[in-house]
């Protein structure tokens, strides 16, 4: 039996905003096993940046995690003060971002940015950290890695700037890496490569991952588990083999067809599938289900009420009046 | 470099090394004494043995101004590194942390701002005494408000940087984070200022100097030494308060040169780089 590393119960975060409150994260349970890669998958705005940011405690007003449990190697993160939280982020759980461009202090070489963060966790002399950088830094291949470790980041592309991002990361041995779109702003070659890399490196260092993307082909190759997220909520749960071979809810199913096919007929009358309609204001949510005014599959429940996620088959969950019949 | 290629720019310069270099080979630069008394010699026009003329109690004009530029520069750096010290200081830690600490902080610069800082540096020297530190200490506190502001500013750009929040995900305490990710960023505006500020220090503390509540006689300083010599102009020995005068305008002009420069350089290409 696998150790559960992270449970998230009943997560909350809103937002408290002017022009009213966005609950940016609304009910929200996902677990993460030992070992594997959990995905995150949703259009933008869905609620999984934010799902990321909570868990790390990054939420600044006027967001607000108002209630929720996320359980951590025995103990409710929700629950630490602000020092227990710092001694966690970067040590134990880590986060790389979307923009690697911007993700780095521009005054400092780099080797000196992943020896800070070592230094911050770990006690060793400027000179010991300085090394594990170089290490980290020879662990993501970046060649030549004492050399480089002097370069600042304006002298680095994007891939390598995310590459560094990652040995960062990892340069504590956190059990789990959040990843949060970590190859969005990057060319598809590159962005080949990094997912490689961050596989490669969970083998070597035994760290899970969260891989939160809007791309269902990178889930694809790496998620054991995926979770679809729509508005705040979770819309379908499974593991990967399930969720591709048999998506129960519409949303799921939209989302792969819409997914270009290199083999698809090329005809006049062959056109992009779309799912029609936009993401709905979340300072305007109605009584029922958050996607039926998109959905083809709609009945007239609903527009009335929401449905529970159920667990319809055994690990496969849905929120779904129409696929819990 | 570019920076050179700009004439004021480099006249700035170099009347900033001159005035550094007198400053501190000024034993080895004055003709004279400047402190002697020689009543003999008193109120000789510029040419011959005294290129500047004499004043009053026959003291060499010229050795004055080069012994006074080593009292103008201590002035001029010590209440920039006061103002900038407490002033950046309290800046980051308004714009960092927010809320009632940064409400309070900058109403107090408000306060302190409402008063001409001339007026208040007096009120300042005055009660502590009169003397070159308690000029120091004037000037230096009413320049605090200036750089609280701009650090504050800055601040509240750069903290919503992503290599700050990247910072803050790696467990970054928010020491760290100012001293680290912010501090360094925020440089560039602040040593534009205080390049700025140094001659209104120097402006400022001649003020004083000229109220007699700076720099106290026999010493050398240029606003005394204006303040001593203003009768004379009226008398027909415009030597005496002229050339002093003339060391202040130079001194002040050169560094609102390159202050001028040092902004045109670093701000575009911050923006261009990033």
């Amino acid at each position: 039996m696998r150790e559960k590393l992270l449970t998230i119960k009943d997560l909350q975060t809103h937002f408290f905003t002017e022009s009213g409150v966005v609950k940016a994260v609304d009910q929200i349970d996902l677990e993460l096993d030992q070992g594997d890669t959990l995905g995150l998958v949703g259009e933008s705005g869905c609620g999984k940046s934010v799902t990321a940011l909570s868990i790390m405690r990054l939420i600044d007003p006027p967001g607000k995690i108002v209630a929720g449990r996320i359980l951590f190697s025995n103990q409710d993160l929700l629950l630490l003060g602000d020092s227990a939280m710092e001694k966690i982020r970067g040590n134990q759980i880590s986060m790389i971002f979307q923009e690697p461009m911007t993700s780095l202090n521009p005054v400092f070489s780099i080797g000196t940015q992943i020896a800070e963060t070592v230094r911050t966790h770990r006690c060793l002399s400027p000179k010991e950290s300085l090394d594990v950088a170089i290490q980290m830094l020879d662990l993501v291949k970046i060649p030549s890695p004492r050399q480089r470790a002097q370069d600042y980041p304006h002298e680095l592309s994007g891939g390598m700037r995310q590459r560094v991002m990652i040995a960062i990361a990892l340069s504590c041995q956190p059990s789990i890496l959040i990843a949060d779109e970590p190859t969005t702003a990057l060319g598809v070659t590159i962005q080949a490569q990094i997912m490689d890399l961050i596989e490669q490196l969970k083998e070597k260092t035994g760290t899970s991952v969260i891989l939160i993307t809007h791309d269902l082909g990178v889930i694809a190759e790496t998620a054991q588990f995926v979770a679809v997220m729509y508005a705040g909520k979770v819309m379908e749960y499974a593991n990967i083999k399930t969720l591709f071979g048999e998506p129960l809810h519409p949303y799921t199913s939209g989302l792969m067809r819409c997914i270009p096919r290199i083999d698809a007929e090329t005809d006049r009358r062959n056109r992009l599938h779309i799912i029609p309609g936009i993401v709905p204001n979340l300072l305007e949510l109605g009584r029922g289900c958050k996607f039926h005014d998109r959905c083809e599959r709609r009945i007239a429940v609903c527009e009335q009420e929401e449905p529970e996620i159920l667990q319809v088959y055994e690990g496969h969950w849905v929120r779904c009046w129409r696929a819990q019949e | 470099m570019a920076f050179l290629k700009n004439l004021s720019v480099s006249v700035g310069l170099v009347i900033i090394v001159l005035l550094f270099f007198t400053a501190i080979f000024a034993n080895w630069m004055a003709p004279h004494d400047p402190i002697r008394i020689d009543l003999q010699s008193k109120l000789m026009p510029p040419g011959g043995r005294f290129l500047c003329g004499t004043d009053a109690l026959g003291r060499d004009i010229l050795s004055r101004i080069v012994f006074g530029s080593r009292v103008s520069t201590l002035i001029a750096l010590s209440c920039v590194f006061i103002g900038a010290l407490f002033g950046v200081t309290l800046g980051i830690i308004s714009g960092f942390f927010g809320g009632r600490i940064d409400e309070f902080i900058m109403r107090t610069m408000d306060m302190i701002l409402a008063f001409p800082s001339l007026i208040l540096a007096m009120a300042i020297a005055a009660s502590l005494g009169p003397g070159i530190s308690s000029a120091i200490y004037a000037v230096g506190f009413v320049q605090i408000p200036m750089y609280a502001r701009i650090a504050r500013g800055s601040t509240l750009s750069v903290r919503e940087l992503n290599f700050v929040l990247a910072s803050r995900s790696f467990g970054a305490s928010s020491w760290r984070l100012i001293f680290v990710d912010i501090l360094p960023n925020i440089l560039s505006p602040i040593i534009v200022n205080a390049t700025l500020g140094l001659g209104s220090a120097i402006l400022t503390a001649a003020g004083l100097s000229f109220l007699g509540l700076g720099a106290q006689p026999p010493m050398p300083e240029w606003g005394q030494m204006i303040a001593e010599g203003r009768a004379n102009i009226v008398s027909g020995e415009w030597w005496v308060p002229t050339f002093p005068g003339l060391a202040i305008m130079a001194t002040v002009l050169s560094f609102n040169l390159v202050g001028d420069g040092l902004r045109d350089i670093l701000d575009p290409r911050l923006r261009g780089r990033k």
